[in-house]
């Protein structure tokens, strides 16, 4: 559990500016300051966060409000079932907890960790100390940032510290040419998009990336061997 | 404010029912190897999509090319070469600082 913390110290300490970041969005909007801070220990998503913050100030009805985070949390699915095979062995009340601190930094950290961790129990502690002291260290930024608001000095650049996390995020994760497809189609969809009704432009980004990075895939593959048989790696246990 | 908590309250619901939909539905089956591909890529799919939404988009429009971007040019080649996320965050964080003041 140790390691997890320490592994993913870094980035819980951008978790600080990054919840300062929005912290103070939340103040200089027009949403109400005590549910905006709630809104760091129920949703925990700094994205989806960012998104109600502006388009509660942009005076949008509450389902494009709803449906935009959730739609920008969708991704929350596809790291659920990545890192599914590590939570196997644990009851389904034990499951649900942990899924609660299921986050883009833990679960990338998490998934980096299990390529060379194959013991589950350790895998397990290494995603909870992992994804607890990066929630901890969001919610204590998201306070300071609602309470200080806007004393903050802009030399700061406290800003950047949103983008800055997700760069530092995404490059670990390119390691093969299938991989930077992914990321480079998910990348310019994205922008492409950028003005696709209710926000949903990451989602058709992201989308666009793993498609044309599984293609990449399985073209890369032996000529008519490409097809993938199912359950091949684990003796059958699927079939 | 009741109205603003219920909306949240609603987001919180389903972003746990998403986190939680694949861990316990599942847990203890195999997935099949196409699948566990595709999820591979999820990943740098979405975080370079971030990257795209929250650097160079500002409000639905093009953030104007400054220091923000400079900055996380050095950042991804500090990510790169280190491949360690204290060096990334430094980096970038500098950057933009010592940018700022020469600007």
């Amino acid at each position: 559990m140790l390691a997890g913390a320490r592994a993913i110290l870094p980035l819980s300490i951008a978790a600080f500016p990054f919840g300062l970041a929005y912290g103070v969005a939340v103040a200089e909007s027009s949403m109400n300051d005590l549910v905006g801070a709630l809104a760091s220990v129920l949703v925990l998503a700094g994205a989806a966060q960012l998104a109600i913050v502006e388009l509660l100030d942009a005076g949008a009805p509450w389902f494009v409000v709803v449906g935009t985070a959730l739609v920008v949390n969708a991704r929350f699915m596809m790291y659920s079932g990545a890192l599914a095979p590590s939570f196997s062995d644990y009851p389904r009340r034990w499951r649900l907890a942990l899924a609660y601190f299921l986050t883009d930094q833990a679960a990338v950290t998490s998934l980096l960790y299990n390529e060379r961790q194959p013991d589950p129990r350790a895998r397990m502690g290494y995603y909870l100390g992992a994804g607890s002291s990066f929630a901890m260290m969001w919610w204590l930024g998201t306070l300071i940032g609602v309470g200080i608001g806007a004393t903050i000095p802009a030399e700061l650049q406290v800003g950047f510290a949103v983008p800055l996390m997700f760069v530092a995020l995404v490059v670990p994760t390119v390691r093969d040419r299938a991989a930077l497809i992914a990321a480079c189609v998910g990348f310019s969809v994205t922008l492409i998009a950028r003005d696709a009704p209710m926000s949903t432009g990451l989602l058709i980004g992201a989308g666009a990336g793993v498609a044309f990075g599984l293609l990449a895939k399985l073209r890369s593959l032996d000529g008519g061997r490409s097809v993938a048989r199912p359950g091949r790696q684990d003796g059958g246990a699927g079939a | 404010m009741t109205h603003e908590l219920l909306l949240v309250a609603a987001v919180a619901a389903g972003t746990l029912a998403m986190r939680a939909s694949m861990v316990t539905l599942l847990a203890g089956t195999a997935i099949p190897a196409s699948v566990e591909q595709a999820l591979g890529l999820v990943a740098p799919a979405v975080l370079a999509g971030l990257v795209a939404q929250t650097l160079f988009l500002d409000g639905g429009e093009f953030r104007p090319f400054g220091s923000w971007y400079l900055a996380a040019v050095v950042a991804g080649l500090v990510a790169w070469r280190t491949r360690t996320f204290g060096w990334t965050l430094l980096a970038g964080m500098v950057s933009v600082w010592l940018l700022e003041a020469l600007a």
